[in-house]
Order: C-alpha cells, then sequence, then structure tokens
C-alpha cells in the first residue's frame, strides 16, 4: 500500500483521489468485490466550523429537565453579494419567526432577499426531515449572519489608457432556527435606566484593604 | 535701479580705506550713469528671468511693467510684456485650482463608520402591509395584485393570444369584431352571434367566469 502510495505520488493526481482502490484489484480477482470499499470522492469541500455545528449530539436529557428547543444551522458559502448589504438583510430577520422572515424578504427588492429566502427555506426543509422539528412554522431565527467570501482583483478600464482594480467580492450567509415561538423584543434602555445604572455602579466602589 | 545702485553702493562701501568703523556717509553716494552695456544687458536679462516664472509665487504684474531707471536714451520697459502676463495669469488659476480641492482630514475610525451605517434610518424598515391572498393562499401587499395570481392569468392570457394569432395567420388581419373564447365542451350562445369565436382546448379556469 505504502509503495503504491509512493508510485501513484510520481503520477498524475487522479490516483491521489481514488485512494487506496485501483482498477488492477477488482480485474485481479474473478469475484465482484462490494463496491462499498471505494472512496469515490474524498472530502475536497473542507467542513466549515457552521456546517459541524449540526452534527453535536447531545447527551440524553433527564426526565425532570426541561425540554432542550431543536436548533437548526445551515449557511450558504460564496454568495455573489456584498456582506455589507447582505447585513442589512440578517439585521432585519433576526429574532423573527420564520414565516415573519419569508414574508418579509419576499417583498423585499435586494438581490440577497431572494438568496436568503432560498437559505430559510432549505433550513426549514432539514428541520423537519432531520432534526425531528414538528410543525415547520413552529421556528424562529435565533441567529443570522454574513461573512466575508473569497474576494478576487479584477481590472476597470477607464478612459485615457487609465486602469482601476476593482474587488469582486463575495460572502457567507449564516443562519441558527431554533424551535419554538420567538422570544418577546427585549425593551429599549431609557436614559434613566442607564443613570440608575451608573449610580449603582458609583455605589458598589469600596476602599480596598479596610474594614 | 535697486540691484545696480546696491551693486556699486557696497562696492564703495567695502571700499573706504580712511576710516575703520563703516562708513555709513558713503551711502547717500552719487548716483552712478548707467554704467557699460554690458551690465544693461545683464540686468535685463535678470529681469527677463524673473518675469519668465523663474519664482512662479511672484505676483508678477506688480513689479514688471517698470525697467531699471537709465540716462541713456532707451526704453525703459522689456520688449515681452504681452507673453509674461498671460503666463502669470495662467499659473496662478492652475495652482489655485489644486489648493481649493476638497480632501478628507483624518481617517474615519470603524466606530464613526458603524454609527453611521447602523442608524437607524439606514436599516430596512419592517414592513406591515404584508396580506394573504384569499384567492391562493400566497403572500400579497395590499396595494398590489397578488403575483401568483396575476402570473396565472398571464399565462393563460398568452395562450389565448397563440390562437388568435394561429386564427389570424399574418399582422393587421384583426378583425373588427368582439372576441369571445370558448372552453371544451361550451357552445356559442345567441348573445354571441356577430362575435369572433375563439377555442381553447381545456376546462374553463374557475376564475374566467362566462359572461
Amino acid at each position: 500500500m505504502a509503495a503504491r502510495r509512493v508510485a501513484a505520488a510520481g503520477c498524475a493526481w487522479p490516483w491521489g483521489l481514488l485512494g487506496w482502490a485501483r482498477p488492477e484489484r477488482f480485474l485481479a480477482s474473478g469475484s465482484v468485490f462490494p463496491l462499498s470499499c471505494i472512496h469515490t470522492s474524498t472530502p475536497l469541500e473542507k467542513l466549515g466550523k457552521w456546517e459541524k455545528k449540526n452534527r453535536i449530539v447531545y447527551p440524553p436529557q433527564l426526565p425532570g429537565e426541561p425540554r432542550r428547543p431543536a436548533e437548526i444551522y445551515h449557511c450558504r458559502r460564496e454568495i455573489k453579494y456584498s456582506k455589507d448589504k447582505m447585513w442589512y438583510l440578517a439585521k432585519l430577520i433576526k429574532g423573527m419567526s420564520i414565516d415573519q422572515a419569508l414574508a418579509q424578504l419576499e417583498f423585499n427588492d435586494k438581490k440577497g432577499a431572494k438568496v436568503i429566502k432560498e437559505v430559510l427555506l432549505e433550513a426549514q426543509e432539514m428541520a423537519v426531515r432531520n432534526h425531528n422539528v414538528e410543525f415547520k412554522s413552529n421556528l424562529y431565527i435565533a441567529e443570522s449572519l454574513t461573512g466575508r467570501g473569497h474576494y478576487v482583483k479584477r481590472i476597470r478600464y477607464h478612459g485615457k489608457g487609465m486602469f482601476g482594480i476593482m474587488k469582486l467580492v463575495r460572502c457567507h450567509y449564516f443562519v441558527k432556527l431554533v424551535e419554538g415561538p420567538p422570544p418577546p423584543p427585549e425593551p429599549l434602555k431609557t436614559g434613566f435606566d442607564q443613570a440608575k445604572e451608573y449610580v449603582q455602579q458609583l455605589r458598589n466602589r469600596t476602599i480596598a484593604n479596610t474594614l | 535701479m535697486p540691484s545696480a545702485l546696491s551693486k556699486e553702493a557696497i562696492s564703495l562701501f567695502h571700499w573706504c580705506p580712511a576710516s575703520a568703523e563703516p562708513c555709513r556717509s558713503m551711502a547717500a553716494l552719487v548716483i552712478f550713469p548707467s554704467p557699460l552695456p554690458r551690465l544693461h544687458a545683464f540686468l535685463q536679462r535678470c529681469w527677463g528671468r524673473l518675469g519668465r516664472g523663474v519664482f512662479p509665487g511672484f505676483s508678477g504684474p506688480q513689479s514688471l511693467p517698470w525697467g531699471p531707471a537709465l540716462a541713456v536714451q532707451a526704453p525703459a520697459f522689456f520688449p515681452e510684456p504681452v507673453e509674461e502676463a498671460s503666463e502669470s495669469n495662467e499659473a496662478p488659476s492652475f495652482l489655485d485650482s489644486i489648493l481649493w480641492m476638497a480632501a478628507p482630514k483624518k481617517r474615519r475610525t470603524i466606530e464613526v463608520n458603524r454609527c453611521r451605517r447602523r442608524n437607524p434610518n439606514k436599516l430596512i424598515k419592517v414592513k406591515r402591509n404584508i396580506d394573504v391572498c384569499p384567492e391562493c393562499g400566497h403572500l400579497k401587499q395590499k396595494h398590489v395584485l397578488c403575483g401568483y395570481c396575476y402570473a396565472k392569468v398571464k399565462a393563460e392570457t398568452q395562450q389565448i393570444r397563440l390562437e388568435i394569432r394561429k386564427k389570424e395567420g399574418g399582422p393587421f388581419n384583426a378583425p373588427t369584431l368582439e372576441t369571445v373564447v370558448l372552453y371544451d365542451g361550451e357552445k356559442p350562445t345567441e348573445k354571441d352571434e356577430g362575435k369572433r369565436i375563439i377555442e381553447r382546448a381545456r376546462k374553463r379556469p374557475s376564475w374566467f367566469i362566462q359572461s
């Protein structure tokens, strides 16, 4: 196996992809090998952290514990849109129920709205199919984030032989759906509350190394 | 005149051997007549260089029009006043336009940028005018036709227009009659006497009421 691998290193890269399976193995013996032993595709796309969050398995809950709500993590990578523009849409749907979020995105004219709507529908489908969610409407958006994707530099031609270098931007979009009704929005902090907190902080001060 | 005077005065100044202290009385000496034509030509060239823009910061026009005073009968001004004036008019305007351009004084910090980008007037507003269409159940805005219903009517209209095109067979063949659309199993009534009849090979859609 090691010798074969060393020989393969000198050859073209497809051999490396197929791993340890080689056609001569099948042809050598007369019987048909079970195909489950072939790795036909290696994990070329490295799983990101967000995708791995769906794989965590909690220990079974004890009888008295409150039910842990289901959490579904979904994302889309390398969307051809700006992360700053996408952020406004992510901020819009943060904390909404999934139905309300879909309604808002349907009547929004931005390019990212269509993409996020597709992502939400995919996540909803995943939730019902794989994550044991009973009602597809009983979900709310706990987290919705954007990230920067790979940027590519290109030349932008101006007049008089001048040129500029432009960036083709891409972004990622991440969403976490949680089962249950959406939590009520936090009341905004008034100036009075902030003043009370400040006064309390002043009152909590003590002098060190004294009685 | 000043340079000529100062030169001669200085040479006399340093040259008074009689007393040790500087003889200031010598400064008020007789003015030499413009001495040699060589010196006069040198002075002329100096003035010329000055005017032509060796010192571009100069506001030229005030100092130029008059030349050194000469005892000899000769023109006191130089033969090229026009070009100098035009040159001196050009240079300040070019420099002025560069000096008065608006430019940012300091880099905008990320905190300032965030305050501007996340200001509530820049965030997307939540739409409160979304309802459910009573016909199809899809979402619609209150003041806008339902997108789904509009699309289905548009599709059916396109099919009817196809039939009309087949019947007419070319442009400019539209008869000056009304049109009636009949679906499967419908007969023209007495009301449809003088009208052109278009057949559609399908069941009548529920939303297309037969008049």
